[in-house]
């Protein structure tokens, strides 16, 4: 028979029928089930095998707090292990199948893990396995990562898109349950800017589960009218299937809203989106998660939360047995007896562990009071259990109620430890909240109904006058006030056989009595060693058993034993969402230069530099290696002329009557004397003394300047050029900007070069050497009026200019160049020929400027000023930065020309052992110089121009290679400069 | 004079598309120029700027329009502004110092960045997907301006009028920029 287990009643659309599978079995459900509802309504006890034991597990629970029931779901790339089958929307087409077994969910053959149990006990990898020693890395280790961990992946990318977006509100109220409801409803009629989030696909919390009325109404029926009224508030915004899952600073909330994740398919549309949620006032109505009592084999399928039963009774219209007994310490318990009964379910027993008359009297249900379940019998689901004096009842399903945990989660996340509330047995949130939340209801150990609806009512007046809005009169909510007396009772202490606190994790009493045994007695140091309360569902409902038991152990109380705190994420955030778009290309954002299009046309090889993509070299069709596009951009860039895109390296416009002044501050360099018209090499310092950027300085007019940086400082230097300005010297009337967007840049290097730019520039422009020489720097126009901006400087050591033009000129520029060029053989080069010329010609670039060295180290101690204060002059002073055996910058070549250098290696004298006390340097730069022939290199050594001509070592100790090199001059090609000066 | 012999390209060649009801398209024809004056010399500057554009300087986070509705000034930080207006030419910044001459100083930036503009109905679905800061029409109502990041991209936020925004973002990385508005929209359709 299908659905044997479905009862009358319910909140379900039975005019929906729904078709799943499960482990492969065809089953029946209706819309508004979940997973778990529906299996249990087709009598499906055995759903999962424990993580570590292999036992047999049933649904334990109807919500988020779920530890045994976690499932996989769909098939091939979609596949998503470890969902817990308890929050699952049941959707026509679902697949899922159980997890953590080796053989079918029936017959386990990992069961044996449960034999073994006294060797795997907590901790156990600290204990076992020890012996011998070598058999731990290649058999024991591997085996036992083979078994741990659950479900697993597809091993395919994701194919389902993730949004993210960012929220607004004045109060944000987390948790759609009554006191949630009440919160926002009134402050929704203040018309305040609201946000109501709940998890569930349907609002109402536990109004949805139990038989409570509201002002007459059911208690549903209220949750579906105060929702339909707060949706068509405009100042109200509903967000379902949405976990709050973070309380982070500032009032921000993270959030996941599940979009499709009930849908068989999403169809193009995000499955999941991740807010950010800024909230002025947050109300946490996150209500209370039932806990169990620990008894022997208390894991069994069948035996779950009372609270849990009579949700499943309630909403789902499904009773987990046809004959239950009611295992509890508290008024609870007997709620779920009258649900039952009421649904005429056979209630068999009622065994409440407190010594008192019974609430209420049955006649045709056993009632134990003060007493206890000793054990059950049944191993794939529960047929009886056992009570003291050698009773015994049959049943089918046991009912447990503990008691209930307020769900304080996020009111811990900025560290705030919750407190112990007798009343209730439970912990409550503490005194520090986050700023600006209020906790309402169950969550804040207000229990009873009518109770949690004026403090909903009462949060939500409170935040409404807080966030300045008149706040509407409260209505009045009548409801019930439940018993809710409870007498402690955690573990039953006759255990003979294990008894579970963390169903998740296979924690037992025994495990936290074997902990204290070996001498742990901190809840933190428990918590690690035993795991307890470390799976995915956080322990919501083992942690408060588990501290009881520790509490009895220490002889402490449990408000002196402590409780560890909790961490984002309430729940599992898949790595989808957080990750939301990027991925792939848009992992993160490219830029583009301005000459992309063209290059991209040339076939060229792009690199990324930062976020910009830059043309690395570009290949001709016959060339079958990339050294051989490279060889022949060098070659004939300084054989003629050649072309490169500098449009990344910063550029910063420094505009102001004390634009020099301050200038002066920030560069090493005397600039007093940069004349208008010409352009500075500029060395920037940071305050202790160290090189932090290279660049130029360009004086176009008398208080008008152009600055560069290095492409991957250019963001680090403008912040530290805002920081001078705006904290260091806030007086100074200077303003900069960056530009580097704002004008394209080109390098034109070669002996034709100048013939080239004769070309373009317009007519009325003088850049003979005499009229422009070697730096000089000057707005002009080029191709009929169009503005630019030339400098005459070289990074490759050839004749060379950069022209900047306004970006939107960048792709016809080039065009107009490479057509200009022709008869001179133009080449474009990318970044490899531009990295192979300047260390031809011994410029320093990032590698020698990483951060270590100095402008003594590099050579260039005469460009800094001796006359002036700046950033960095006192500590570039220090004596250690000047040893007269200092490391200094000087080239590189092998002794044996077929050698190849390697950037990274160090240097050793030949007669001196290659250990770090002997350590003289190291190569920073190294490249294939297709004028030389060979492998050059520029590298830091100490004493280095004082040692031209020696031979010493370069150790390679990661490939280990050694090569003998000479030490030489840096400047390879053309030392004297000549080439720059022509 | 010669015309200009070489071409103009804009990052997103005049992108325009349309999505249902919302239309989302580059803007090409705005010079975008930065006015920075000193904090300790602003009274000669607000004369002129008033002079000639019949208003007072923006409070922060909020733009003027001049009288004539030709510009648009834009309050970037403290002591800058930024101006967009229409303009075809090679000189943008002539058209300002012909008006607040030596006041203060100027820099180019229209093609530092490139401006797309997004116009429709219920935008606030699309935005909320964009960026972080509130964009509501409450505590950001038209004329007001943010700068703000948008997938890692700075962007600078001008609630032109009613069902209008301007996106105005560093050149360069333009195309990933407007993957990130163009998703939006997809994702919210």
């Amino acid at each position: 028979m299908k659905q044997k287990n479905r009862t009358s009643g319910g909140l379900i659309e039975r005019n929906k029928p729904l078709v799943f599978h499960f482990n492969n079995l065809r089953y029946e459900g209706f819309l508004g089930d979940t997973v778990a509802s529906a299996l249990i309504a087709n009598n499906q006890r055995l759903v999962a095998r424990s993580f570590k034991y292999h036992r047999p597990r049933g649904i334990f629970s109807a919500g988020p707090e779920e530890p045994n029931a976690l499932v996989q779901l769909r098939l091939g790339a979609h596949l998503e292990p470890n969902t817990r089958a308890t929050v699952t929307e049941l959707f026509d087409g679902l697949i899922a199948k159980s997890q953590n077994h080796l053989g079918s969910l029936e017959f386990d053959f990992l069961e044996i893990n449960n034999l073994l149990s006294p060797l795997l006990s907590a901790g156990f990898y600290y204990k076992t396995f020890m012996w011998p020693k070598s058999f731990w890395e290649k058999i024991y280790e591997p085996i036992i990562r083979a078994s741990a961990g659950l479900g697993c992946l597809s091993n395919e990318p994701d194919p389902d898109i993730y949004d993210k977006g960012f929220l607004h509100c004045d109060v944000l109220v987390i948790g759609g349950g009554p006191a949630g409801l009440a919160a926002a409803l009134i402050a929704g009629r203040s018309g305040v800017r609201t946000i109501l989030a709940d998890e569930d696909f349907l609002i109402g919390g536990r109004l949805n589960a139990e038989t409570f009325t509201i002002n007459g109404m059911k208690g549903s029926d209220w949750a579906v009218q105060t929702a339909a009224e707060l949706e068509h508030l405009p100042n109200v915004r509903l967000l379902t299937r949405t976990t709050v899952y973070g309380a982070f600073d500032h009032g921000v909330y993270g959030a996941v809203e599940r979009c499709t994740d009930h849908l068989a398919s999403s169809n193009g549309r995000p499955r999941q989106v991740l807010w950010r949620i800024y909230s002025k006032r947050t109300i946490v109505s996150t209500g209370a998660t039932e806990r169990p009592i620990a008894f022997s084999n208390n894991d069994r399928p069948g035996i779950m939360l009372a609270g849990s039963v009579r949700t499943y009774l309630n909403r789902w219209a499904v009773t987990p047995g046809k004959r239950v007994a009611i295992f509890t310490n508290n008024d609870d318990g007997w709620r779920t007896a009258n649900d039952l009964r009421g649904k005429d379910i056979n209630v068999i027993a009622v065994i409440d562990t407190r010594d008192k008359p019974p609430p209420f009297k049955y006649s045709d249900t056993k009632v134990f009071m003060g007493s206890h379940i000793l054990d059950v019998i049944g191993h794939k689901g529960v047929t009886a259990l056992k009570l003291p004096h050698g009773k015994s009842i049959e049943a089918d399903c046991i009912a447990v109620a503990g008691g209930w945990n307020p769900n304080v989660h996020l009111t811990c996340h900025h560290r705030g430890r919750p407190t112990w509330c007798k009343d209730i047995s439970a912990f409550i949130p503490g005194e520090e909240l986050p700023t600006g939340m209020t906790v309402a209801g169950a969550a804040n150990g207000t229990l009873a109904l009518s109770a949690a609806l004026k403090q909903g009512s009462d949060a939500g007046s409170t935040a409404a006058r807080d966030t300045g809005h008149n706040v509407v009169a409260q209505e009045v909510l009548n409801a019930e006030d439940e018993p809710s007396e409870i007498s402690p009772f955690w573990h039953v202490e006759e255990n003979k056989k294990r008894a579970w606190i963390d169903m998740q994790n296979d924690v037992t009493v025994q495990d936290i009595e074997m902990a204290y045994m070996e001498g742990f007695r901190s809840v933190e140091h428990v918590k690690r060693y035993t795991t307890l309360s470390m799976a995915t569902d956080q322990g919501k409902t083992a942690n408060t058993v588990a501290v009881a038991v520790l509490a009895e152990l220490t002889g402490k109380t449990i408000p002196q034993t402590g409780v560890t705190i909790y961490r984002p994420p309430y729940t599992p955030v898949s790595i989808s969402a957080l990750a939301g778009r990027q991925r792939g290309n848009q992992f993160r954002p490219t830029q583009l230069c301005p000459s992309h299009t063209w290059a991209t046309e040339q076939n060229a090889v792009f690199v990324e530099a930062g976020l910009w993509k830059r043309a690395q070299f570009f290949p001709k069709k016959e060339e079958n290696h990339w050294r051989q596009s490279v060889n022949r951009e060098v070659l004939q860039t300084r054989k003629s002329v050649g072309v490169c895109d500098v449009t990344t390296l910063g550029k910063f416009d420094v505009q102001g009557t004390d634009a020099l002044k301050f200038l002066n501050y920030i560069y090493a360099n005397d600039l007093t004397t940069l004349a208008v018209g010409k352009v500075r090499y500029g060395l920037m310092l940071r305050e202790d003394g160290l090189i932090m950027d290279d660049g130029t300085i360009a004086r176009l007019a008398k208080n008008h300047y152009i600055t560069t940086s290095t492409t991957a400082n250019a963001a680090q230097v403008l912040r530290h050029m805002e920081f001078c300005h705006q904290c260091l010297w806030p007086n100074l009337n200077v303003h900069i900007i960056s530009v580097t967007e704002q004008w394209g840049q080109f390098a034109i290097s070669g002996p034709n070069s100048r013939h080239l730019l004769q070309k373009i520039v317009d007519r009325e422009i003088d850049i003979s050497n005499h009229s422009f020489p070697y730096m000089a720097c000057s707005e002009i126009t080029i191709c009929n009026g169009i503005p630019a901006r030339l400098f005459r400087i070289s990074f490759s050591g050839e004749l060379g200019y950069e022209i900047a033009i306004p970006a939107r000129y960048g792709d016809a520029l080039i065009r107009r160049l490479m057509s200009a060029g022709e008869e001179f053989d133009i080449v474009p080069y990318g970044t490899e020929a531009l990295s192979i010329m300047r260390i031809e010609k011994g410029h320093p670039a990032g590698a020698e400027l990483n951060g270590q060295t100095t402008a003594r180290d590099l050579g260039m101690q005469r460009l800094v000023a001796k006359n002036k204060d700046f950033i960095g002059n006192i500590l570039s002073k220090r004596p250690e930065l000047n040893r007269k055996d200092g490391l200094a910058l000087v080239g590189f070549i092998p002794i044996d020309r077929r050698d190849k250098l390697s950037a990274g290696a160090h240097f050793f004298s030949l007669n001196k052992d290659i250990i770090t006390n002997n350590d003289e340097g190291w190569m920073t730069s190294v490249a294939i110089s297709p004028n030389l022939g060979h492998s050059i290199g520029l590298g830091l050594i100490k004493r280095g121009n004082d040692r031209i001509g020696e031979t010493v070592k370069a150790a390679n100790l990661l490939q280990k290679q050694y090569v003998k090199v000479e030490i030489v001059t840096p400047y390879f090609i053309d030392p004297e400069g000549e080439r720059l000066r022509a | 004079m010669l015309k200009p012999s070489l071409n103009a390209v804009s990052p997103l060649n005049g992108y325009s598309k349309t999505f249902a009801s919302i239309k989302l398209s580059e803007v090409t024809e705005l010079a975008i120029v930065s006015i920075t004056f000193s904090l300790n010399e602003t009274s000669s500057f607000k004369e002129a700027f008033s002079k000639y554009y019949g208003n007072s300087l923006p409070e922060y986070g909020s733009s003027t329009l001049s009288k004539d509705s030709t510009f648009r000034f834009m309050s970037m930080q403290p002591g800058m502004i930024f101006a967009i207006y229409e303009y075809v030419g090679l000189e943008p910044i002539s058209v300002l110092t012909s008006q607040l001459g030596a006041t203060a100083f100027f820099s180019d930036q229209s093609d530092s960045s490139f401006i797309l503009r997004l116009s429709g109905k219920n935008l606030h679905k699309i935005l909320e997907r964009v960026c972080a800061p509130d964009l509501s029409n409450k505590p950001f109502p038209p004329n007001s301006v943010a700068r703000t990041t948008v997938d890692h991209l700075n962007a600078i936020i001008l609630h032109e009028k009613n069902n209008n925004f301007l996106f105005i973002s560093p050149r360069s990385s333009a195309r990933s920029f407007l993957n990130a508005l163009e998703t939006s929209i997809e994702n919210t359709l």
